[in-house]
């Protein structure tokens, strides 16, 4: 198994965000995970990377727990986080926010040249500065920028917010190039129909515990729209 | 021409301010952490300095060799065990710790050393100028310290615009979080950064050592020149701490020409008029933050 969390529990200071909430991932698999705003989405993709401590739980990546280690050492060690809001470096330009991926220096499938083969867009920005680049760009740059470091464990967090749907589209399709090298891919949206396509099964989160989980092939829109929502629960309380 | 003068040995001191900056500039590009101890450290280099040409009779450039490689562990180790504690916390932290450290050295220095003033013996070299006409001519020392002040800030920009570890530098100062996510050790490239900062300002100690004297409480007037040479430059702006520090030696040098008690008060004039018109400095980017 690449990635096993187990009754995990993460809080800001007095506000808590994840309650006991377990997910798996096997190795080569896709799986995303959908909910609403503030269902604890990003703050469990953060918890991954190490950027946010966890209360109680297990986390481990490839059989052993990575709970005590620094973000920058489980980037070395193959976990590559493309964060909300992209989070492009504004004083390196096209080409040094790629270059900076490599920072860890992980042997791999990818390089600076097979990224902008990749992404043919990248090609052409490499000389520029990242300021004035639309949205989609810096999407795809930030994409560019974590497979620089030759992750094991690609995770994404809302790629698809704030660009337009033809612009989504082009993002995501290097989804099957990535997942070719092998890539385990472990991606947060809000859109669902998006999050089944391009996933082999999902979690679907709500209020910082999993409230829906299966096959994208299979899933029942009504279950996922109750689950989204928690309609079903409100009415029964929770769990 | 003795106005011609006084700006040519302007220049000439702003070297030394720039030296004296350039550090601090870094360590705030960086980490945006202003070290109050800065000054402070540099005396701690003229003292060692002197030290070790008492005990083996090296000329203190000569000793240069020994003293800035061990501020540069010095830097890192402090930035690694004290300073880090104080990084991306309230500012207050900053300024009661570093403050602390600069009371702390003096007195230390103090102890060691007494409050008698030295001066770093450079022998001939002190004197030594050369001639341009009646009214000009330049030192070397001055000149060598201008020249060490351009070399040290090549050096850095090359360090920071064409090298790997310098895009870490500018990637940690971006965004902290995202920095870590690209595998970037923030506290080893926080610790490399006051490395340098200290290696930076244990040269301008030297240099400003054997130029006049120095005693324990020399760091904070230092501290002074150095922010306002930052100040008039551009925070966080590599070369505008040299244009900071020569603008800063021109008008001290002016203003001592009219009345010499009017030199260093000229210089704050002036940072203080920078200050007001355009608190960005000659170099910064708009952004002051």
């Amino acid at each position: 198994m690449m990635l096993r969390i187990n009754d995990l529990d993460v809080t800001y200071g007095d506000f808590q965000a994840l309650f006991g909430l377990s997910i798996e991932v096997n190795e080569a698999e896709t799986v995303s995970i959908i909910g609403a705003n503030g269902a604890g989405k990003s703050t469990l993709l953060k918890t991954i990377a190490g950027l946010v401590p966890l209360r109680r739980g297990v986390i481990e990546f490839g059989g052993a727990s990575i709970a005590g280690l620094p973000a920058h050492q489980r980037v070395a060690q193959g976990i590559a986080l493309v964060p909300e809001g992209r989070r492009i470096f504004p004083s390196l330009s096209v080409a040094e926010n790629l270059l900076i991926g490599a920072h860890a220096k992980r042997p791999g499938p990818w390089s600076f040249a097979s990224v902008l083969d990749a992404f043919p867009l990248l090609d052409k920005l490499k000389d520029r500065a990242t300021t004035g680049l639309s949205g989609g760009e810096r999407q795809t740059l930030a994409i560019g920028r974590a497979l620089m470091s030759n992750p094991r464990l690609l995770l994404m967090d809302e790629v698809s917010l704030g660009l337009a749907p033809i612009v989504v589209k082009q993002v995501y399709e290097a989804m099957p190039l990535i997942k070719s090298q092998g890539t385990t891919v472990l991606v947060v949206e809000q859109d669902v129909n998006q999050a089944l396509a391009v996933a082999d099964r999902f979690y679907c989160m709500l209020e910082g515990r999993v409230s829906l989980t299966g096959a994208s092939a299979s899933a029942d829109r009504d279950k996922i729209t109750e689950a989204y929502f928690g309609l079903a629960t409100t009415k029964d309380g929770h769990r | 021409m003795s106005w011609v003068n006084d700006v040519v040995q302007g220049i000439l001191l702003g070297g030394l301010y720039a030296l004296f900056a350039t550090g601090l500039s870094l360590a705030f590009g960086v980490m945006r952490f202003v070290n109050l101890a800065h000054g402070d450290l540099a005396i701690v280099a003229a003292f060692l300095t002197l030290s070790l040409t008492q005990k083996t009779d090296i000329h203190p450039l000569l000793a240069l060799i020994i003293v800035l490689p061990g501020a540069f562990a010095v830097g890192y180790v402090l930035q690694r065990l004290v300073f880090d504690r104080a990084v991306g916390v309230d500012p207050a932290f900053q300024i009661v710790a570093t403050f602390g450290l600069g009371i702390v050295i003096q007195n230390a220095l103090l102890k060691k050393y007494t409050a008698d003033t030295r001066g770093l013996d450079l022998g001939s070299l002190e004197t030594a100028s050369i001639k341009i006409n009646d009214t000009i001519s330049i030192g070397w020392l001055p000149l060598i310290t201008l020249l060490s002040a351009i070399a040290l800030l090549s050096v850095l920009a090359l360090l920071i615009n064409r090298t790997g570890l310098g895009r870490a530098f500018r990637a940690t100062s971006d965004d902290l979080d995202a920095a870590r996510l690209m595998g970037i050790n923030v506290r080893r490239v926080y610790g490399i950064a006051m490395a340098l900062a200290i290696t930076s300002v244990a040269l301008a100690g030297v240099f400003y050592g054997a130029r006049g004297s120095f005693s324990p409480y020399s760091g904070p007037e230092n501290l002074i020149f150095a922010f306002e040479a930052v100040i008039i430059g551009g925070l966080g702006s590599l070369w505008g701490t040299l244009a900071g520090g020569i603008t800063l030696g021109i008008a001290q040098l002016l203003g001592n020409h009219i009345d010499p008690q009017w030199g260093q008060l000229t210089g704050h004039i002036v940072f203080l008029i920078v200050l007001a018109t355009r608190p960005t400095g000659m170099f910064g980017k708009g952004d002051a933050r």
